[in-house]
């Protein structure tokens, strides 16, 4: 059975005792002491959460670029699948086993041994035809270590190393080294230093060009005093190129030589004119190719040595990376200020409408004003 | 009053009459304020039904009203002036909060525990909650206050019409759902 509505008359009647139950009938303190003096000194909040709401998206721009920053030096820093093949850790390097590795910080450059032993040396270094690079192991004093057979005549060969040199004798030792690899017939491609906070040039590197039958005697001479930190090599077989010139070369050598003995039974002026000239362009492609096969030959004779030496505990001037928390806030401004630009761009881009809305917003807020001024007028107010 | 007719040449004279306006504008809006800051109150805390709201949007109706204090020509309208100024604020407050909130403002408040607060007036009290900002106004100064129907349209700036629709749709409503509670 449904229920029956409540009478108006109730209604109010129940809405005034409710009014008159619920109002309060003490005034809060606030209001109690309300006037003219205290409500022009009540703390307007609608300030300060503007202010908030401003130093929220500040903080949020920055930190949200700070941490764009940090994901992308954290990517950045993951080594790429080829680098770890060429850079070895310490630990593996001082273990000496049969892996390719480089040296370790604090291990002394020793000799390196230039044997016939081929592949899998003792070393794991190996100087087979491959065109893979290889890396070289630490260079402990007392184990030689072996750089394979005796590099043949396709294969050019490469090698980068990194040594520490004791305080204060980086000039020295960059002298020494350069020394002793034209002392082996090579030459100095180019180098470069770099100087501490003082001005003193504690590191430097410098590419060699060292005849490759030298270049185990170049890296095995170096000081005791050296610690080699990093010793990769690489090569690059070249004997398809080498094939083919030589092919190229020996085809062109014989049909000059059919050429000369058909130019010595020639007495025609005509057949002779046209064999000088067939005889001179199979010269021609003769030098072309024994130029080619001169590159291949100076690229496979003398090996690239490029050598970094840094004195020991020196601090290299070169620009030292922030940390990460001043690089990412620093990073993290940079972006904001970016994002701001950007923002800005688009702002000036959508000036018109801007504009337009702007001026719309003014005439509303100006009718708004003048209905509010009428209906005040209305009311004699 | 607050008012120097007179045109004075010296410039004292002209501070000093403007300090007494100042001081007299003060005066009347603080008497004013305080004859009827226990209304305005009840009027707002009736709308709002919060009393810390109802504290912050009488401060803020009343720091208009002194704003605009001495824009009031007619002295006679000044304490319906006040009125007006509170119920519209408090409309414009109680709409803000419904947008801001997901739920409803104080849906959930406890009842009074005055012993008079019966099953009748709790399920009043929720049906009442239930209404629109501009229908509480209109039940509150008719029901409440004893204003007509022409001086509500006054106060709300809107037509009695309306104020006769806010105050009919308020009713059904309540009674609708006291029906169903």
């Amino acid at each position: 059975m449904p229920e029956k509505l409540p009478s108006e008359d109730d209604l109010r009647h129940d809405l005034q005792r409710y009014f008159e139950i619920t109002t309060p009938s003490d005034l809060p303190r606030r209001v109690a002491e309300m006037n003219a003096h205290t409500l022009t000194r009540a703390p307007r909040p609608r300030r300060l959460h503007v202010a908030l709401a401003v130093f929220g998206a500040l903080s949020a721009l920055v930190i949200t670029g700070a941490t764009v920053h940090l994901l992308d030096s954290r990517n950045t820093a993951t080594p790429s699948a080829a680098t770890a093949l060429l850079q070895i850790t310490p630990g593996q390097a001082q273990s000496g086993g049969g892996s390719a590795g480089s040296a370790a910080d604090g291990v002394a450059a020793g000799p390196l041994a230039s044997g016939n032993g081929g592949s899998g040396g003792t070393s794991g270094l190996t100087s087979g035809s491959g065109a893979q690079p290889k890396a070289a192991p630490a260079t402990v004093p007392g184990v030689p270590l072996t750089v394979g057979s005796p590099p043949s005549a396709t294969i050019e060969r490469s090698v980068s190393a990194a040594y520490t040199v004791p305080p204060g004798a980086f000039l020295s030792s960059f002298q020494g080294v350069i020394s002793r690899a034209v002392s082996l017939g090579g030459y100095v491609v180019s180098s470069t230093t770099s100087p501490d906070a003082t001005g003193r040039i504690v590191s430097g590197g410098v590419t060699l060009k060292v005849p490759t039958a030298k270049i185990a005697d170049f890296l095995n001479g170096m000081p005791s005093t050296f610690a080699a930190s990093a010793i990769d090599f690489g090569s690059v077989d070249h004997t398809a190129a080498f094939v083919d010139v030589n092919a190229r070369l020996g085809s062109a050598r014989t049909h000059l030589a059919a050429l000369d003995g058909l130019l010595a039974k020639t007495y025609n002026l005509g057949d002779i004119t046209s064999l000088e000239q067939q005889i001179e362009a199979v010269q021609t492609e003769i030098d072309t190719d024994q130029g080619q096969l001169n590159v291949l030959q100076a690229s496979v004779d003398f090996s690239t040595a490029t050598v970094q030496m840094s004195e020991r505990g020196a601090t290299v001037s070169p620009p030292s990376k922030p940390g990460p928390v001043p690089g990412g806030l620093a990073t993290g401004w940079s972006n904001a200020v970016a994002v701001t630009g950007a923002v800005l761009e688009g702002v000036v881009s959508a000036l018109p409408i801007v504009v337009l809305a702007v001026i719309l917003g003014l005439v509303a807020w100006l009718g708004s004003r003048w209905a509010r001024r009428r209906r005040d007028a209305a009311f004699g107010l | 009053m607050g008012v120097c007719s007179d045109v004075h040449t010296s410039g004292e004279l002209l501070v000093t009459s403007a300090a007494v306006t100042a001081a007299d504008a003060e005066a009347s809006f603080d008497a004013l304020l305080s004859a009827e800051k226990r209304r305005l109150y009840g009027i707002a805390y009736s709308i709002l039904r919060d009393p810390s709201e109802a504290e912050d949007a009488l401060q803020e109706a009343m720091l208009r009203a002194w704003r605009g204090w001495r824009t009031v020509r007619s002295e006679d309208a000044r304490a319906t002036w006040l009125v007006r100024i509170c119920v519209n604020h408090c409309i414009n407050r109680r709409r803000g909060l419904s947008l801001r909130r997901s739920t409803p403002v104080n849906d959930q408040a406890a009842a009074p525990t005055d012993p008079r607060f019966d099953a009748r007036l709790v399920d009043l009290d929720r049906s009442y909650r239930a209404l629109s900002p501009k229908q509480r106004a209109a039940v509150v100064l008719h029901y409440h206050h004893g204003y007509s129907i022409s001086e509500c349209a006054d106060l709300m700036w809107c037509g009695a019409g309306s104020v006769r629709t806010h105050l009919a749709r308020a009713i059904a409503s309540m009674r609708k759902e006291m029906t169903h509670a």
